[in-house]
């Protein structure tokens, strides 16, 4: 049979990464802290690899983009959430490891008995999972094709026997009851033969005493204590021969009940599930995610109501507030500049739109309403870095030895992210500088974000889009985390805390003149 | 099998949930003392005579179930002690015992040892309990008294004697430990109960089960299999031992239950013997339905006040049937706060059924007693005491029921007359309409004059009256509220300074007031 997957159309072995690239890009823009955070608490599931995987072709994007359109539908996400609740394959391993581990000891029977439950609550699984399936609208063609297989595998031969002999055999075991008579060292089991309960009888007795509800002086049993070593299991084993019997013949027959295709689903769904559940708090918190229409040939990009995920993740856990900013290019632009006062979100903003172009790549929905994205080849990060001591060169050479490396690499295609990225020379230079690598990624036609305090290059040419930080009108000081599409004029947020501080030319010359 | 000697078909808890309010009703009626003076030193007395001051009775038969057995027990006080020691001896060995010593194992067999000799003590005492009840029953009239009499002679036969010994015997498990048990779901034994072994086979050989059986025997040198083996024993005596430990708790609680109902009356007798040789009058007050209106007294006293000093003590009488506010006035230290208490304190010994400080009493039993007293007597215009004032008021409106008996002592003094004036008409008005019962102290005369001039026929005044020589008497008499307070001769006479102005000079009753707010008299130099 034909394994399925629900996150890649084609692939029979899809092929993942499984090593993790190691490129500044995942920590310039928080991807790396994006990608712990969804897969925290997921190892078993081995997901990094997929979120570090980035997909090159329109087609698979799509294909999983239809699945989580199918999960914005309560009942598929229940369905599937249910499912991977479940962890069939988690357990199924551990089982498959006790039975072969056995050394037909006094804990014999109790593994075959946990097998037997783990066979049984697959099938139950698995049944509950195609039925519930069957009755959803799905759009997606990973999950139909999913509903299809599902559906014949749960009809099959394979299927209904080992539901059959794995319930039969479970009625049998719940059904036996068996005395055990414990005298000194000796202990014998027989069937239980209808005998009186004796603590019934002396609490009939001092019942006439009874004041109050009674304290309970049974200590806390813990229903899985099995005083296995007591070899109780084994004399009732003899008491019932047949019953076991079956047990052992079931456990032989059945160990390897799991399908391959739900093995991959149980992981496969948790890089939706998993991404989802990062996500749903900072829905609920009103923010909004969205399918990105995602183009390989326009440049044309829009997100409106976009965010720093990373950022939002964290201000939502704290119950803070995220600001959101609006950004779009039109032909002929192709690259932000933003300028504007310091902590005023222009970092917040580079990393936002670059994010927006990786995660549309994961097929994920991103932060943000009516995206459109332009399916990028690659990204290019420059952030300011603490001084490499290792490096003979200096921070500028090592800073240009860099960008040279990428402009080699770089395609009309990629996306460049640069922030603050000359700061270690003098403005003129940086200047110079920035003007000479802006030249170049606008003649290469690439795509990119440029933060800088330096205003002049937000009139580069005309490819370039000048983005501002702002202030909050009424009080200059405080920070509005808004990003704007507007003139760059590095004097106005001066202005606003000279005023502040009455250090304004007119609250100055009305000071003096006093 | 229950005492049932302090209600014929509920059982008499002292383990309550705290009301609102009653903290402060504690405080201010001064209970501590009185349930001190109730118990002399017994915890459980106190304990149960505060229970059933708090948590009153809601029915007049109710409250002559409880009178009639106290009448019993003040003809018949040495027997009633001696059940008192009794059912005292029974607990105080159950403490003794392994596990009343607090050392918590509820590990089965020793747990089934020390429950069995629980058992075996506490059948020695039932014996002797049935015993008295052989000699003394037929001296007691009361209903209370001869139910529990007529249980215990048939709750306690010797048949029942013979089959508690059986049991005894029987759990001593000399062959062996019997329990059935089905397969949980990792196949392990779920669902264990104790098993009596079916007669069956020959008188020589007796099977304890079916056949076929299959035994094993732990092997000396295996380790694990001996800790599991204990672990199973454990597990099968438990069921044993928690049965049996349970019957001893119940035994144990029915004599707890036992001395809890007779240390009530015990605690009455107590403050009966004190009051009468202290030559107090000491009455059984008569209980009227809630909601009836009637209020009545007759040399009503404060007996914490009596047992705190050797003065002679004044008692009042009033009468204010169907009249749901009562407003005292009058001089300082003129016997106002006493009165208060005397009267929150008849109406918590009516409602407990236990006797009353007084020539006679008579009331409708109350929802609930609640005071809102000023917690100083020199009140000082702080708006932290008046929010702290309102806020218990809050408390107490949020809480009390139609029905209730409100005990306002110098009530919205914190603030100024005006504002607590109309503040205290407000509450008084919306509470009484509402069918709950005030007594007022007050020195706000426009809120006394207020009620003097609107609603003189469904108000009563009382006055502390101050003695034609200028001693007090303390001693209240119905009379319409004057517009000042006897502060300053108070005052004159703790300080023996000439005000300027005689007190007898006071203006007439009715006329402009020229108030001079309590504990703060003007000085003139």
């Amino acid at each position: 049979m034909v394994t399925h997957s629900v996150l890649f159309p084609d692939a029979e072995n899809p092929a993942v990464v499984e090593e993790e690239p190691a490129s500044a890009v995942f920590s310039d823009l928080n991807l790396d802290q994006i990608i712990s955070s969804v897969t925290a608490r997921k190892e078993a599931y081995s997901l990094r690899p997929f979120f570090f995987a980035p997909l090159t072709d329109l087609e698979g994007i799509l294909y999983r983009q239809e699945v989580f359109a199918d999960l914005e539908d309560t009942g598929v996400f229940e369905t599937l959430s249910a499912f991977a609740a479940e962890q069939l394959v988690a357990k199924f391993t551990y089982r498959v490891r006790d039975l072969r581990d056995d050394d037909g000891g006094y804990n014999h029977y109790h593994h075959e008995r946990y097998f037997l439950n783990a066979a049984i609550h697959y099938c139950d699984t698995v049944i509950q999972l195609s039925a519930r399936l069957s009755n959803r609208d799905l759009g997606s063609r990973a999950l139909r094709r999913l509903r299809d297989y599902l559906a014949t595998y749960v009809a099959s031969g394979r299927f209904t026997k080992l539901e059959a002999e794995a319930r039969a055999l479970k009625d049998e075991l719940d059904a036996v009851r068996y005395c055990v008579l414990v005298k000194g060292d000796r202990i014998t089991v027989a069937r239980y033969d209808g005998e009186a309960d004796y603590s019934e009888q002396v609490g009939t007795t001092f019942a006439r005493f009874q004041q109050g509800a009674a304290v309970s002086y049974l200590p806390e049993f813990r229903d899985y204590d099995s005083f296995a070593g007591a070899g109780v299991l084994d004399l009732v084993a003899k008491v019932f021969p047949d019953i076991f019997a079956s047990l052992d013949a079931f456990c032989a027959k059945h160990v390897e009940y799991l399908d391959e295709t739900v093995r991959l689903l149980d992981r496969e769904l948790q890089f939706y599930l998993s991404y989802l559940g990062y996500i749903r708090p900072l829905r609920e918190a009103g923010l909004r995610f969205s399918a990105p229409s995602v183009s390989a040939a326009s440049k044309s990009e829009q997100a409106l109501d976009t965010f720093d995920l990373a950022l939002a993740a964290q201000l939502t856990a704290r119950s803070e507030t995220v600001v959101c900013n609006d950004l779009f290019l039109s032909d002929p632009e192709r690259m932000f500049v933003v300028s504007g006062p310091n902590n005023g979100g222009k970092t917040t903003f580079a990393r936002t739109f670059g994010q927006l172009h990786y995660l549309a790549r994961l097929g994920c929905p991103v932060p943000g309403r009516d995206v459109h994205i332009f399916l990028c080849d690659r990204l290019f990060t420059h952030f300011e870095k603490e001084e490499d001591l290792t490096s003979l060169a200096g921070k500028l050479q090592d800073e240009l030895n860099r960008l040279k490396a990428d402009f080699d690499r770089a395609t009309p295609s990629s996306v460049f992210v640069l922030n603050e990225v000359f700061t270690s020379t003098s403005a003129e230079d940086a200047l110079f500088l920035s003007r000479e690598i802006l030249e170049q990624v606008t003649a290469l036609d690439a795509l990119g974000v440029c933060v800088t305090f330096l205003d002049e290059l937000a009139n580069l040419n005309e490819k370039v889009v000048s983005m501002v930080s702002t202030v909050l009108p009424e009080d200059p000081a405080i920070r509005t985390y808004k990003v704007l599409r507007q003139p760059a004029d590095g004097r106005a947020y001066a202005k606003a805390i000279a005023d502040k501080y009455g250090l304004t030319y007119e609250r100055l010359s009305a000071e003096i003149a006093r | 099998m229950k005492a049932r000697l302090m209600s014929a078909d509920s059982d008499f808890e002292t383990e309550r949930e705290t009301r609102a309010g009653e903290e402060e009703l504690i405080q201010d009626l001064d209970l501590l003392v009185l349930w001190r003076a109730m118990a002399k030193g017994d915890a459980v007395i106190f304990e149960s005579v505060r229970s059933a001051l708090l948590a009153g009775v809601a029915t007049t038969e109710e409250v002559r179930y409880r009178q009639a057995v106290y009448r019993d027990c003040r003809e018949q006080s040495e027997v009633v002690r001696e059940i008192y020691a009794l059912a005292n001896e029974a607990i105080a060995e159950k403490k003794k015992s392994w596990r009343g010593l607090g050392i918590d194992s509820n590990s089965g067999e020793p747990l089934l040892h020390a429950s069995i000799k629980e058992l075996e003590m506490f059948v020695g005492v039932l014996r002797r309990l049935r015993r008295i009840t052989e000699e003394h029953a037929g001296k007691f009239s009361s209903e209370g008294f001869a139910r529990f009499f007529a249980t215990l002679r048939h709750e306690l036969d010797d048949a029942y004697f013979n089959e508690v010994t059986g049991h005894l015997r029987a759990l001593r498990f000399r062959d062996g430990v019997l329990a059935s048990a089905a397969l949980g779901d990792g196949n392990q034994g779920i669902a264990y109960v104790l098993r009596a072994p079916k007669p069956r086979g020959t008188f020589l050989h007796r099977p304890m089960v079916a056949k076929p059986s299959f035994s094993r025997t732990i092997p000396h040198e295996d380790q694990g299999g001996h800790y599991a083996l204990a672990g199973l024993r454990n597990r099968v005596t438990s069921l044993a031992a928690n049965a049996l430990a349970q019957s001893a708790d119940h035994i144990g609680s029915f004599f707890a239950a036992l001395r809890r109902e007779l240390a009530f009356y015990l605690g009455c007798l107590n403050l009966h013997d004190t009051l009468v040789d202290r030559g107090l009058p000491v009455c059984a007050p008569t209980p009227h339905p809630i909601a009836s209106g009637k209020m009545e007294a007759h040399g009503l006293y404060d007996p914490c006040l009596a047992l705190r000093t050797t003065a002679a003590v004044q008692g009042n009488d009033l009468c204010a049937d169907h009249v749901p506010l009562v407003i005292v006035t009058g001089a300082n230290q003129g016997g106002k706060s006493t009165f208060l208490r005397s009267m929150g304190l008849a109406q918590l010994m009516l409602g407990a059924g236990a006797p009353v400080a007084a020539d006679a009493f008579a009331a409708a039993l109350v929802e609930g007693v609640w005071t809102h007293f000023s917690r100083e007597e020199d009140a000082t215009m702080t708006s932290g005491k008046f929010d702290e004032e309102l806020q218990r008021m809050s408390v107490i409106g949020r809480h009390i029921r139609p029905h209730s008996l409100l005990l306002c002592n110098e009530s919205f003094s914190t603030t100024n007359e005006r504002e607590g004036s109309e503040i205290a008409t407000e509450i008084i008005t919306a509470m009484t309409e509402a069918g709950i019962t005030i007594l007022f102290v007050t020195h706000l005369f426009e809120l006394s004059h207020h009620f003097f001039a609107h609603h003189r026929d469904t108000t009563r005044f009382l006055r502390a009256e101050r003695g034609a020589d200028g001693a007090r008497p303390f001693q209240l008499i119905e009379a319409e509220p004057l517009s000042t307070s006897y502060s300053k001769d108070l005052y004159r006479k703790t300080f023996d300074a000439n005000l300027g102005r005689p007190a007898d000079t006071s203006p007439a009753p009715g006329a402009e007031h020229v108030h001079e707010a309590a504990g703060s008299p003007r000085i003139r130099t």
